[in-house]
């Protein structure tokens, strides 16, 4: 229910409330967080960052959980990459033996290939990720929505079973 | 900037510092003894553990260490442990300790609870294991010592029980069931030798069929050849015809003859080979030979032997385990490396690269480990209580320029004391692992000597000095191990069978102690052990005099009937490699003679020929002479 309740949660934002660019920041900082394994420094930084800005934690949380799965799947893609980084760029060898003999930066774990390869991605991705987000918030809001309400398959969606009991369940909950 | 960021933000923080506050000691104990437990291979299990915050450090009250081999046991316990961690360096992400204090290490310590955790499955290894340089990156395909030292050392292995019950030997040895031709090496060679001879012999038969088939040929040059009349021969023109025709008649003989003498070569090296086949047989039978010998179970009297089932199972085993640790040792104590091969981890994972640089820290160092023994008072006298030091334990000693260093002294009830000097260099490329053990006075309540199906014996109530010297450098490995017995008494667990276990028994009965010398080593490939007893000399002199005849006449024996059963098959395929030689040979010789006949009727046919043209041109240059001379005498007339 709690995934019913995020995605639900997601479209209400996507449809009103706070502003694309508070939806798209969001949404992109729960990217970086997906991608990036969780216990290093720069995941609790961006976590400080994302409950410091006044940015969607609705979008964030979305992205969070959509983004660990593409990062489940493409872990062995990061390895490599991560590898790749560490190890065969000869001229970053100095740079990272003095990050991993310096104070602080080894505990961004950046010496572990998935963490290294996972977080250049989510950097790298961080800003086409923000303004495409944006701009989709922006045309669902003007024209999508409208023409997706009218899609048969969200009707189909809107009318199931499963929806209409989460939606008495909700219901009853607010009435309590 | 969120309103209220700070309640968003600091509440958790709150409540995820008083979650580590209260649960830290349990994680970092479930930590601990989980790495302890998957390099051991048995229970690990810490009492009490406590950070520290200032210094940050941790301690705790006791720590035991299940012996793998002996559930119910600990290889050891310790009373309070206690250390800090440099705080500047932890912040590097580095666990560096100054210095660990562990006091009360007991040694050998019986257990309350069963110390073994089930074993994962093994995985079948693609290849055999390798051996590692100091970084471990494989040495050139080496196998483990263990694996090298199994078939060496295990007295259990799968070497067939020798019997040394001479009359048994004879009563059971069955000759025609030991020369049974499927057993024989030699014979199945044979009959594999016939089998390529026949299917040989059926292209020889066709390849000579070809060589008939030229015998035409023969008959039609040789009918050219007659065809050409000399004497018909009036003028210079048509002897150079003549001679034309009789040249190529020869080019036919010459190119049947190049013909012939390429499918000669190819049936007499095709013979040949076979000629050369038999001679292996001979190195057969010796193979056949040993391999006869091997079955029957006679007993080997070599001083290696004798020593072996003397003294051998449980010493032998012994020093299987301690090469285990050895090994052990010399794998899991490497340096890290800063360009690793890829490994294919588990996901979310990922791969840690260590980037090390001279002059700092490592990841992990403990500079110094203090073991105390305990108070002499309050010592069990079952167990050992050992004291001393450890030194740089690190993750690359190329970085901390230290190597390894062990200085224990353990002593058990104020009589025995052991010491270990032992050192881990992995500064090199090339790993160097030394040990030094010397023990006295241990006191052998019981041991076994000799193999259960050779006089099983047991010594009791002795007394045992030892000292062990360990050399491990690179893929070599020498040890030396010298371990005296004294005050014993022996006890035989059954009746000797036979005249051989009677002179042994005899001979044991009178001793009260002996020493041994036990070394065993590895140069490039090869594992090799040297055991050497006092009591050799005796026992192996009086033993083969008994025996050796014995044994060296059933050898010749078995040898004889071998061999005569080998003359006998042998005879067969010489025989038939002669028919079929003979075969050949005939039948090349006489088509080489009709050639020969052939080509020397065109030669002579040549030879006329050319005569023939000599005297038509001295007939012409007669007549032109003698024209010019009855011309010129005209002229002078």
């Amino acid at each position: 229910m709690f995934w019913l309740k995020l995605v639900t949660n997601f479209i209400k934002i996507l449809r009103e409330g706070q502003t694309p660019a508070q939806v798209a920041g969001g949404f992109a900082l729960g990217s970086i967080l997906g991608l990036s394994p969780m216990l290093t420094l720069q995941g609790l930084l961006v976590w400080l960052i994302t409950l410091i800005l006044d940015v969607n934690l609705s979008a964030a949380t979305f992205s969070l959980g959509l983004f660990a799965l593409i990062a489940y799947i493409f872990d062995p893609i990061f390895h490599r990459l991560g590898y790749f980084l560490l190890i065969d760029i000869n001229g970053m060898k100095g740079l990272w033996a003095t990050l991993y003999n310096a104070p602080i930066a080894p505990l961004t774990r950046f010496n572990n290939t998935v963490v290294m390869g996972s977080f250049v991605t989510a950097i790298i991705l961080f800003a086409p990720i923000y303004f495409g987000m944006k701009n989709f918030v922006v045309a669902y809001r003007a024209t999508l929505g409208v023409r997706m309400h009218k899609m048969k398959i969200y009707q189909i969606i809107d009318r199931s079973s499963l929806l209409q009991w989460y939606k008495r369940v909700r219901s009853l909950g607010d009435v309590l | 900037m969120r309103k209220k960021f700070v309640f968003v933000v600091l509440i958790p923080v709150i409540i995820f510092l008083l979650v580590i506050y209260f649960f830290v000691d349990s994680w970092i104990t479930s930590g601990l003894e989980y790495a302890g437990e998957k390099v051991v291979g048995a229970k690990v299990e810490i009492d009490r553990l406590h950070v520290t915050i200032n210094p940050i450090g941790i301690e705790f009250a006791r720590l035991q260490v299940a012996n793998p081999d002996s559930a119910w046991k600990n290889l050891f316990e310790t009373g309070k442990v206690r250390f800090a961690l440099n705080f500047g360096q932890l912040l590097r992400g580095k666990y560096i300790i100054e210095t660990m204090e562990v006091n009360n290490l007991i040694l050998g310590t019986k257990r309350t609870t069963d110390g073994s955790i089930p074993k994962p499955k093994e995985k079948i290894a693609p290849h055999p294991p390798i051996a590692f340089d100091s970084t471990g990156k494989p040495l050139a395909n080496l196998p483990p010592l263990t694996e090298q030292a199994r078939s060496v050392l295990d007295p259990e292995g799968s070497k067939p029980s020798t019997s040394f019950d001479l009359d048994k030997i004879k009563r059971e040895l069955k000759i025609d069931s030991l020369l049974n031709p499927n057993n024989l090496a030699t014979y199945r060679h044979i009959d594999t030798l016939e089998k390529q001879i026949n299917d040989a012999s059926v292209q020889w038969q066709a390849t000579l069929g070809d060589i008939d088939k030229s015998k035409a040929k023969l008959v039609e040059i040789e009918s050219k050849a007659k065809s050409i009349n000399v004497g018909a021969i009036k003028d210079i023109q048509s002897a150079s015809d003549a001679l034309n025709n009789v040249k190529s008649i020869l080019n036919n003989v010459n190119d049947v003859k190049t013909s012939f003498n390429n499918q000669k070569t190819i049936l007499t090296d095709g013979v040949n080979t076979f000629n050369g086949s038999i001679k292996d047989l001979n190195n057969l039978a010796k193979q056949d030979f040993q391999n006869v010998v091997s079955m029957a179970h006679l007993p080997d009297v070599s001083m290696k032997g004798i020593a072996e089932m003397v003294l051998g199972k449980d010493l032998l085993k012994k020093a299987y385990t301690y090469l285990g640790y050895v090994e052990q040792a010399r794998t899991k104590i490497q340096n890290t490396s800063d360009t690793p091969p890829m490994e294919t981890p588990k996901r979310l994972q990922g791969q840690n690269i260590q980037f090390s640089v001279e002059h700092v820290y490592p990841k992990f160092w403990i500079k110094k480990i203090l073991i105390s023994g305990g108070a002499d008072k309050t010592e069990d006298p079952q167990y050992f209580y050992a004291k001393g030091q450890i030194l740089n334990i690190s993750n690359d000693q190329r970085v901390t320029g230290m190597p390894i260093t062990v200085d224990l002294m353990a002593t058990k009830g104020g009589t025995t004391t052991l010491s270990l000097d032992a050192s881990f260099d992995r500064r090199k490329e090339l790993a160097v692992d030394n040990y030094k053990a010397q023990l006295s006075g241990l006191e052998v309540k019981e041991m076994s000597l000799g193999r259960s199906d050779f006089l099983p014996t047991k010594v009791s109530n002795a007394v045992a000095d030892a000292s062990i010297i360990v050399n491990v450098p690179g893929r070599h490995f020498d040890s030396n191990a010298k371990i005296v017995f004294k005050n014993m008494n022996l006890s035989f667990d059954r009746d000797p069978n036979g005249l051989v276990e009677r002179i042994v028994r005899d001979m044991l009965a009178s001793v009260k102690g002996f020493n041994i010398n036990l070394r065993m080593w590895r140069n490039e490939d090869t594992f090799d052990v040297a055991f050497t007893t006092d009591l050799d000399d005796q026992l192996t002199s009086r033993t083969k005099q008994v025996i050796g005849d014995e044994v060296a006449k059933i050898q010749n024996d078995l040898r004889n009937k071998l061999n005569s059963k080998i003359a006998e098959k042998r005879q067969e395929i010489e025989k038939l490699i002669a028919e079929k030689k003979d075969m050949v040979t005939n039948r090349l010789k006489e088509f080489e003679n009709q050639l020969n006949d052939k080509g020397a009727l065109v030669e002579a046919k040549k030879r006329e020929i050319e005569n023939r043209i000599d005297q038509e041109k001295k007939k012409q240059t007669d007549d032109i002479t003698k024209k010019a001379k009855d011309a010129l005498k005209g002229l002078f007339r």
